[in-house]
């Protein structure tokens, strides 16, 4: 199974997509460069290399990673791979209009200084071809509103450890609410303490329990924005 | 603003077959782990003198009161030997007691019909070995009932496939539906036919006893058996200072073929003893040390297991106990003296009381392997599948005990310091912020960094709910379920499967159905 004479540049189509499906998997970053490089030198559209090679490697990964048979570091070397592969694709896609995936403004709000999670969820939404800015720990609602406006998301995304932070979530969705721009944004929050029933409380979009579930529910909301069928 | 770089450090990473790839890596069955070796110190619990003041009240027992040994044959030989012998009465005195005791060897081999699974027992070599004689099961339904010869293939099933057991004992539960003169031969076929490691004689009768071996001389060849050990047997003293004709017999089948017994009385502490852990133990300590003086009258030099364990007896109801603290402190006492007379030491482990494979199991079985290690046990035994005193053999407790050893053996196997300078050179790596899941030092290790047990849950809530929010004894059930699905068969000789079915078969015909 272990071949690395390989020769990406040899391969068909359908083989070097299959390969960089593997080797999205393997986390081999220098490959899946070269990978995406071929397919676009052999004139596919840059939303077709995203879509057709490392989308569906990485949901590939992603349904591992639920299964138990992927790990947590091997997850993030995946995700290292698609977002080299990403680089390259980002702004020949912006130059060709295709469709986003979608962007994220994440944080840990307020009081709060636990990152582990909430890193993990940028990782992982990256890993899916999001564009993710990450606004680090501690967070006011101004950073919030401030990025909001500078980066134009889709998603805004919360995190809290504590009981005692995590109500902050509240205070940032009210805040959009009273700017009149809470609908404009899917709103996802997380952390331990958290529940779906804290998350409709506080008015979240969702509760997301782990940062696998981040990415599928992100994924969803993004499709029912380009009102396609979830399937 | 942007995201933290996932920080993963460049390295020639290998293709490695991507999701197929590492489906069949992670899918493989595990080889068992080798014997065990304690890389943690003993903890002696007493100081020496506590140590020696046992050990010369053991001497004085068998110097003052003696130890039954109710056989001719055994009654002439220790005559022979100088000991002091009135009808079936033996006082033995210390120094002849400690010259044949002396000649037991430290550590030996204990050869497996896969050479693979052949172990080293005594010094720092320790075995985990499963129960022995439930009558009943808990089964895969969690209904309680008599065991069958078809549970018991699951349980050599489950010994063959736990990495961490070293032995597929024999009996582990009783195959009630086989006639008793004929269920010994079933028993050793089946530890033999489903699993490649040691195991255990059967001790019942003399006859027995031959049968063990004339099938072990079939799987290892008739000479070799004669030398060398490949199964161990468990004879018991009759508390108080009691060995009888039976057990007699067993040994001297098995200690002239040099395969090594567990010389263990059986005594409930508070019934079979007095009421005094520390008094219990030099009692036992006597039985134990006769048991073994005995073996060496018969070979000496053959490799033998000094056995004790004890229980203390609920004095409630008079049921033994299992983990309670006393045991636990015995244990201890036990292992200082088997270090003493640089004797193998077999203990118990996993040995509760409890009916479930519940709360009450897992802190007994926790404070039982935690002194059982610490105290250096060697042969560590009923380790997988005992409940209610080994009045039964469960299923789920089988299952979670195996999962348990694995901890166990990484947490007597030491703390290592190899990749001490990597980790330390992780932390700079990655210096104030960020996280350690993307270094080279972590995607090197993770997969063995850390225990990983599967029939533990450490998911969140809402995973472990939408997964059906099942409790330890239902994960246990279906791990054991599962594992029984994925089982292959060991290679066996095909001459030697027949050679097996033929001695059976010749020797089912001339033994009744019933016993008289």
């Amino acid at each position: 199974m272990a071949d690395d004479e390989i020769i990406l540049s040899e391969l068909s189509d359908d083989e070097l997509v299959q390969q960089m499906h593997d080797d999205l998997y393997d986390g081999l970053k220098e490959e899946i460069e070269e990978g995406t490089q071929i397919l676009l030198e052999r004139g596919w559209a840059p939303y077709k290399v995203l879509t057709e090679a490392l989308v569906e490697g990485m949901r590939i990964v992603g349904e591992d990673f639920r299964d138990g048979i992927l790990f947590v570091p091997e997850v993030l070397l995946s995700a290292n791979a698609m977002k080299a592969g990403m680089f390259i694709l980002r702004p020949l896609l912006a130059a060709t209009g295709a469709p986003k995936q979608g962007k994220m403004v994440i944080g840990t709000v307020k009081g709060d200084i636990h990152d582990i999670g909430k890193n993990l969820v940028g990782m992982m939404m990256e890993g899916a071809g999001f564009d993710v800015i990450d606004l680090g720990i501690n967070n006011a609602v101004e950073k919030y509103l401030d990025a909001i406006e500078q980066h134009q998301p889709d998603i805004i995304g919360m995190s809290a450890l504590l009981t005692t932070t995590m109500p902050y979530m509240k205070v940032v969705i009210d805040t959009m609410k009273e700017k009149g721009i809470r609908d404009d944004y899917v709103v996802l929050v997380g952390g331990a303490p958290l529940n779906e029933e804290f998350g409709k409380a506080v008015g979240a979009d969702a509760y997301c329990r782990d940062a696998a579930v981040a990415v599928e529910t992100a994924k969803d909301f993004m499709k029912r924005k380009h009102n396609v069928r979830i399937s | 603003m942007n995201a933290p770089a996932v920080e993963v450090t460049e390295t020639a990473h290998r293709r490695s077959g991507g999701r197929l790839g590492r489906k069949a890596m992670r899918g493989a069955p595990i080889a068992s782990f080798p014997a065990l070796i304690r890389q943690i110190p003993a903890y002696q619990m007493v100081p020496d003198e506590a140590v020696e003041l046992i050990h010369q009240e053991s001497l004085l027992i068998l110097e003052e009161v003696g130890c039954e040994f109710r056989d001719d044959e055994a009654i002439a030989l220790w005559k022979a030997a100088g000991a002091d012998v009135s009808e079936t009465r033996v006082r033995i005195d210390r120094a002849l007691l400690m010259e044949l005791v002396s000649k037991v060897p430290p550590e030996f081999t204990l050869n497996a019909r896969n050479p693979e699974r052949t172990v080293r027992v005594g010094g720092k070599n320790s075995i985990f070995v499963p129960m022995y004689g439930a009558p009943y099961v808990r089964d895969l339904d969690n209904n309680r009932r008599y065991g069958s010869l078809a549970d018991l293939n699951n349980f050599h099933k489950l010994a063959y496939m736990a990495p961490a057991l070293h032995s597929s004992s024999s009996v582990i539960c009783e195959p009630m539906e086989i006639a008793v003169p004929k269920r010994h031969l079933h028993i050793i076929h089946s530890a033999l036919k489903h699993s490649d490691k040691p195991f255990m004689g059967i001790v019942t009768s003399k006859e027995r006893a031959e049968d063990t071996m004339a099938m072990a001389g079939i799987v290892f060849g008739e000479e070799f058996v004669r030398d060398n050990p490949v199964l161990v047997s468990i004879t018991n003293c009759n508390s108080p200072l009691v060995w009888d004709a039976t057990m007699l017999d067993a040994m001297k089948v098995y200690a002239r073929s040099n395969q090594p017994l567990i010389l263990a009385p059986f005594a409930l502490c508070g019934a079979s003893t007095s009421a005094s852990a520390v008094g219990a133990v030099a009692q036992v300590n006597a039985e134990a040390l006769a048991g073994v003086a005995f073996t060496q009258l018969l070979r000496p030099g053959s490799p033998q297991i000094y056995g004790q364990f004890m229980v203390t007896v609920d004095m409630k109801t008079g049921a033994p106990m299992g983990g309670t603290p006393e045991a636990a402190q015995m244990m201890y006492l036990m292992g200082a003296l088997a270090r003493k007379y640089r004797l193998p030491w077999r203990t118990s482990g996993f040995h509760v009381g409890s009916k479930l494979n519940d709360a009450q199991a897992g802190y007994e079985a926790n404070m039982l392997m935690h002194a059982a290690i610490l105290a250096g046990a060697n042969y560590i035994w009923h380790s997988a599948g005992w409940l209610e005193a080994g009045l039964t053999c469960g299923y789920s407790k089988f299952a979670t005990d195996c999962e348990q050893l694995v901890g166990w053996y990484k947490y007597a196997g030491g703390l290592p310091f190899d990749d001490f300078k990597e980790a330390m050179a992780a932390i700079r790596e990655v210096g104030p912020q960020g996280h350690f899941l993307g270094t080279q030092h972590t995607l090197e290790h993770f997969e063995s960094a850390f225990f990983m047990p599967s029939i533990m849950d450490f998911n969140s809530f809402e995973q472990w709910k939408a997964e059906g929010a099942k409790d330890h004894d239902t994960r246990g059930r279906e791990k054991a379920r599962n594992m029984l699905a994925d089982y292959e068969e060991p290679k066996l000789d095909e001459g030697i499967a027949e050679g097996l079915k033929d001695l059976i078969a010749r020797r089912e015909e001339k033994l009744p159905d019933t016993i008289s």
